[in-house]
């Protein structure tokens, strides 16, 4: 072995050494940890080194998050500078003239890729549309198409499937204001002067920096659920303020507000692919299962009213999802292109 | 971020990776709101595919390149210019050149490099160029490879070790610029010798080899303190 005649310092310059002590890998342990136990004389040396390499440290300029986003914020508009589009009517315009927009575009598909959010093959699509009275950005997923980008201030959204947002190009400069229809998860990028406002049908919610999720296919409902920092949420006649925690419902405007605790699984977590249910009832979870799978489920039979379930999917294939409730709900499926049968035993 | 777990019920965990369903445990879903990495597909691909892409006009290449290195080369920049907003907007110019230029650039199998070599000639030019950025900003009127030693071991306040960090601090100093620069490279930036040998205009690797020896031998000449492996035994197993 090349490591016999090895001093303390020709230890601290190899090169796999080096590998070993920074980024170790099993077969690298396994190695070194051999070697020295067989040669015990060198288990000093070695300790030796070790300590040396890891005690050393290089001093500089160590970014945070805000250096990051700035910068990049800077690159994305100093391309715009050189050539401000004029007008934009077409994808074809779009591509050619607006580097800042296709900058902006791939960003924003470049954080969903690097994200992983992006579990199905297709892209989502970014327009841009010449609107009447000012150019709206819209981005639009499809059923089962999930995805996840930043804003051009820098917050983060992540889309859910069937769902889209849109926003005006003066948004970060003039206003942040995202319209929205289904479901999307915020991660707000603090900017005191201009507040963050969703609007999803009747109802606005307003944040500084926050982070909060807003769903509004939940058949007639509307649900605002809260992660962190604070957020306002305005209907036609009311308006709450939100705790992390706590998520709003909204039926109607006589109903108004209603505010409850939520479980985070369950509201959230389609951004990383989990389908959960807490007591969910049988509605329910049809529902959500026509929208996360993009099928359609039809029921024969009755239903037990005290019928619930709770579990926890990842990545889940439709037919392992029914396999599992109908274990322990005692029920019997079929599935014929995107039709669902589902026939109830409590008959 | 605690306050989170009081609104789920921490559920049976079974497995994170393999299964296709799970119990996410209750520190997953704290996890929710910040981490959004995960594995995707530029990640997986060789730089030279990546900095391909990049070139025929892939964004999303290119974002990802910049969220990749954005850091390393704050830390590199700042090795020669000491302000951070000037480094800053170095390497803000670096991506807008390299956004206008993607399609003049050469191959490459590592983008760290690439970046790292294109950043250092670009400040290096800057500083020749304009002598208000020289002596004011940057110590040791060239650029300067800080190095320090510490062990960051609360339970372990020894004298000895003080006292080795001190003299290793001290003996730092009195490595030449290259010396400390091959140190910051073969260490801190995991770079191939050959890649060394082209940031540091060198002429070939084996005196480079030699450079980086000397630099160790020097310090720990200067330090004759064992480290006791008692104390440091604990490093190997972590």
């Amino acid at each position: 072995m090349k490591y016999r005649n090895y001093t303390v310092e020709d230890y601290i310059v190899d090169k796999d050494f080096v590998r070993w002590v920074k980024k170790p890998r099993a077969s690298d342990r396994l190695l070194w940890e051999s070697w020295m136990n067989s040669n015990p004389d060198h288990r000093d040396k070695i300790i030796e080194a070790r300590a040396f390499i890891l005690s050393m440290k290089a001093e500089g300029f160590e970014p945070d998050t805000s250096d990051f986003r700035e910068v990049l914020d800077r690159i994305m508009k100093n391309t715009r500078k050189e050539t401000r589009p004029v007008g934009y009517h077409s994808w074809e315009t779009f591509v050619r003239i607006s580097p800042f927009w296709r900058v902006a575009a791939i960003l924003a598909l470049a954080f969903s890729v690097s994200f992983g959010v992006f579990r199905s093959n297709q892209t989502d699509v970014v327009t841009q549309v010449a609107d009447t009275t000012e150019d709206l950005i819209i981005r639009e997923n499809q059923p089962k198409q999930r995805s996840n980008f930043n804003l051009p201030d820098g917050s983060l959204v992540w889309l859910n499937g069937d769902s889209k947002i849109s926003y005006s190009v003066t948004y970060g400069n003039e206003n942040r204001i995202i319209h929205l229809e289904g479901e999307a998860f915020f991660q707000v990028a603090k900017d005191e002067s201009l507040p963050f406002v969703v609007k999803s049908g009747s109802i606005y919610t307003q944040a500084l920096g926050t982070s909060f999720n807003v769903n509004t296919r939940k058949g007639d409902l509307q649900e605002i659920a809260l992660v962190s920092g604070s957020i306002r949420v305005k209907s036609r006649k009311n308006e709450v303020v939100v705790k992390p925690g706590e998520k709003v419902i909204h039926k109607s405007d006589i109903a108004g507000l209603k505010v409850s605790e939520y479980n985070a699984l369950e509201v959230l977590g389609w951004k990383d692919g989990i389908l959960h249910f807490q007591n969910s009832g049988f509605h329910d979870i049809k529902r959500r299962l026509e929208q996360w799978y993009d099928v359609q489920i039809v029921v024969i039979g009755t239903l037990d009213s005290n019928w619930n379930y709770t579990g926890t999917f990842h990545e889940s294939s439709l037919e392992r999802v029914l396999e599992r409730i109908s274990y322990t709900k005692e029920f019997s499926y079929s599935i014929k292109n995107d039709v669902v049968t589902i026939k109830l035993n409590s008959l | 971020m605690r306050k989170f777990a009081k609104y789920t019920e921490p559920l049976a965990y079974k497995s994170k990776i393999t299964g296709t369903d799970i119990n996410p445990s209750v520190a997953d879903v704290e996890n929710y709101n910040h981490s959004a990495v995960g594995d995707n597909e530029l990640q997986k691909l060789p730089d030279l595919e990546v900095w391909k892409r990049f070139r025929n006009g892939d964004e999303a290449a290119f974002t990802f390149i910049y969220y990749n290195h954005f850091a390393s080369l704050c830390r590199y920049g700042s090795q020669f210019i000491r302000q951070k907003e000037l480094v800053k907007d170095h390497i803000h110019d670096l991506f807008i050149e390299l956004s206008d230029q993607r399609r003049k650039l050469s191959d490459t199998n590592s983008i760290k490099f690439y970046l790292m070599k294109s950043l250092k000639n670009r400040m290096l030019a800057a500083k020749t160029k304009s002598p208000a950025f020289s002596e004011e900003e940057t110590d040791f009127n060239g650029y300067n490879f800080e190095i320090t030693f510490s062990i960051e071991h609360n339970i372990i306040k020894d004298q000895a070790i003080e006292e080795r960090n001190q003299k290793l601090n001290a003996a730092i100093q009195k490595l030449s610029k290259r010396q400390r620069e091959i140190i910051y490279y073969y260490y801190f930036e995991d770079l191939s010798l050959e890649e060394i040998m082209q940031l540091m205009d060198s002429g070939n690797v084996k005196s480079l080899q030699n450079l980086l020896y000397r630099a160790i031998h020097q310090l720990r000449e200067y330090v004759n303190i064992k480290l006791a492996m008692l104390i440091f035994g604990f490093y190997l197993y972590l």
